[in-house]
């Protein structure tokens, strides 16, 4: 993957992120689902950073 | 330090080989390090850990309590913070006042002020043993958000009790006055100086050029100078890394990458694994040396296994009997938020569920190792090795009765039976992942229009990891 992309992906992955945060502001939305997606998006940044 | 340094790593083996069987016999790992504590005991010749008392606290809580209120969701805290409050306040002052009262009949020679030190050291249960218990089970998340939210404050307001018994033992009164006035400044002062040192510390992980290494570095020494200052203004420490830890945790995804997040993720779950080990381990250690000091006071074993157990039926009693209250007082006032159980019998049986979930341990160990050994005026302190053998009479007790029967009786009652939320949580699950996709579709539109190129490709990325979301979810969901 060419840094151009990479670049696109991190982006991505942030505003992924973003939209989690506001998601998390509904009290209806357990926490814990949130946090494990979270994570999940941590190790695809980083699994991002070794391809 | 030639010595003590195969003894440590030696203690670390222990508890690697301790887990190493809890995981195959499928039990809470702090069942059997209660157990290799006490087993330890037994072999002779064996070197006794000296730590000074005032430095248990410094060592072992602000690492304990800074990771736990990293784990903990805030959100949950505040949904269910009438129940977490009444039992992290009223139920351990219940508590340590139905075990001050029941020792002081009871035990010889203890009087009000040693009872409140005991009630104190008991009274808050133990968000670790809780948690590594009830993973053997699928328990609701609001039972779950509200024992961790319960032994996170617990601990606060337990250790104040604790505080102030120690003092009434060692000036012999108790002016309720001034006592009222520390109580304000130690909670006020401690949760203000935690949220402000935590401000301060996101600004400086935000502003200095660290690395991953020198993050995770970093959040290991933060919980102690947040203790450390608090103490230093006689605030509360434990409350000043609770509230600290919460902002820091809430603003994770602001000042640390996501490397950091992930090995420091890792770096505390080991650190905290080993603390937790060497209390037990230490007090195991200590148990000879406390066996001769009750029998120099003329306490036989016996007699002292038999106020062990006296006092781990008062506190149980009293969670109990704390947990139907707070059913009755939310039937009486929150009807809407009463636990939908499939049958009355079930609705009645989960205060007894919430009861027996009150397993002690770390943090009362090291509160009972923190009693000083004399008093200001050179004297020992009154019933030192009584107090520090009843709490882990306490602890064995309640980790070996509550914690081996609660997945059981659990299962066997099936009182959560029908309050699971797997459908709403599938639900949450898959709304979540249309969001992201979503939203991320709506990104590259917006973003990307006028390239082409990388909007075709992009979309056909985004499209086909949509297909692919249970494999990958982290790309658009």
């Amino acid at each position: 993957m060419n840094v151009k992309s990479k670049a696109i992906f991190v982006e991505l992955l942030e505003v992924q992120r973003n939209y989690l945060v506001e998601l998390n502001k509904d009290p209806k939305i357990d926490e814990e689902i949130i946090r494990q997606q979270l994570y999940q998006i941590d190790l695809e940044e980083e699994r991002l950073k070794i391809i | 330090m030639h010595t003590i340094l195969p003894f440590i790593l030696a203690m670390i083996a222990v508890i690697v080989l301790l887990n190493i069987r809890a995981v195959k016999l499928k039990i809470a790992y702090p069942i059997l390090l209660v157990i290799g504590g006490l087993l330890i005991s037994f072999i002779p010749g064996l070197p006794i850990v000296k730590i000074d008392p005032d430095l248990i606290f410094f060592i072992f809580l602000p690492p304990l309590l800074f990771e736990a209120a990293w784990t903990i969701s805030f959100k949950e805290m505040t949904k269910w913070w009438r129940i977490i409050g009444s039992f992290a306040f009223l139920v351990v002052f219940f508590t340590a006042l139905s075990v001050a009262v029941v020792a002081h009949h009871f035990i010889p020679g203890f009087t009000i002020a040693l009872g409140f030190l005991l009630g104190g050291i008991v009274s808050p249960p133990d968000a670790v043993s809780t948690g590594a218990i009830t993973k053997f089970v699928t328990i609701p998340r609001a039972t779950s958000a509200i024992l961790e939210g319960e032994s996170l404050l617990n601990d606060a307001s337990s250790l104040i009790i604790f505080r102030f018994a120690l003092v009434a033992v060692g000036t012999g009164q108790f002016i309720w006055q001034e006592a009222t006035m520390t109580f304000l400044w130690m909670v006020v002062g401690g949760a203000g100086l935690g949220l402000l040192l935590g401000w301060l510390l996101i600004q400086m992980h935000k502003r200095l050029p660290t690395d991953t290494s020198s993050d995770v570095a970093l959040t290991l020494v933060e919980p102690y100078l947040m203790y450390w200052l608090a103490e230093e203004i006689h605030c509360s420490g434990v409350l000043a890394v609770v509230s600290g830890g919460l902002l820091m945790s809430s603003q994770r995804l602001v000042f640390l990458s996501s490397a950091s997040r992930i090995q420091g993720y890792n770096v505390w779950e080991s650190f905290v694994f080993i603390l937790n080990g060497i209390v037990f381990l230490i007090i195991g250690l200590d148990l000879p040396e406390i066996v001769d000091g009750l029998r120099a006071m003329g306490i036989p074993v016996k007699t002292a296994i038999g106020y062990g157990l006296l006092v781990t039926g008062v506190i149980i009693a009293t969670r109990i009997i704390s947990s139907y209250a707070a059913l009755l007082a939310t039937l009486i006032f929150r009807p809407s938020v009463m636990p939908r159980a499939r049958t009355p019998r079930r609705r009645l049986l989960i205060p007894l569920m919430l009861g027996w979930t009150g397993m002690r341990g770390v943090v009362s160990l090291a509160a009972a190792l923190a009693i000083p050994v004399s008093l200001d005026n050179g004297s020992a302190f009154p019933q030192r090795n009584l107090i520090l053998f009843i709490t882990f009479i306490v602890i064995l007790l309640t980790l070996l009765v509550q914690g081996l029967t609660l997945p059981y009786v659990i299962r066997r009652t099936g009182v959560f039976e029908g309050l699971m939320e797997e459908e709403q949580e599938n639900e949450t699950r898959l709304r979540m992942k249309r969001g992201l996709k979503q939203h991320v579709l709506e990104f590259l539109k917006t973003k990307y229009e006028n390239m082409p190129e990388s909007h075709a490709g992009m979309q056909k990325k985004s499209s086909s990891s949509g297909r692919n979301a249970q494999r990958r979810p982290t790309i658009a969901g």
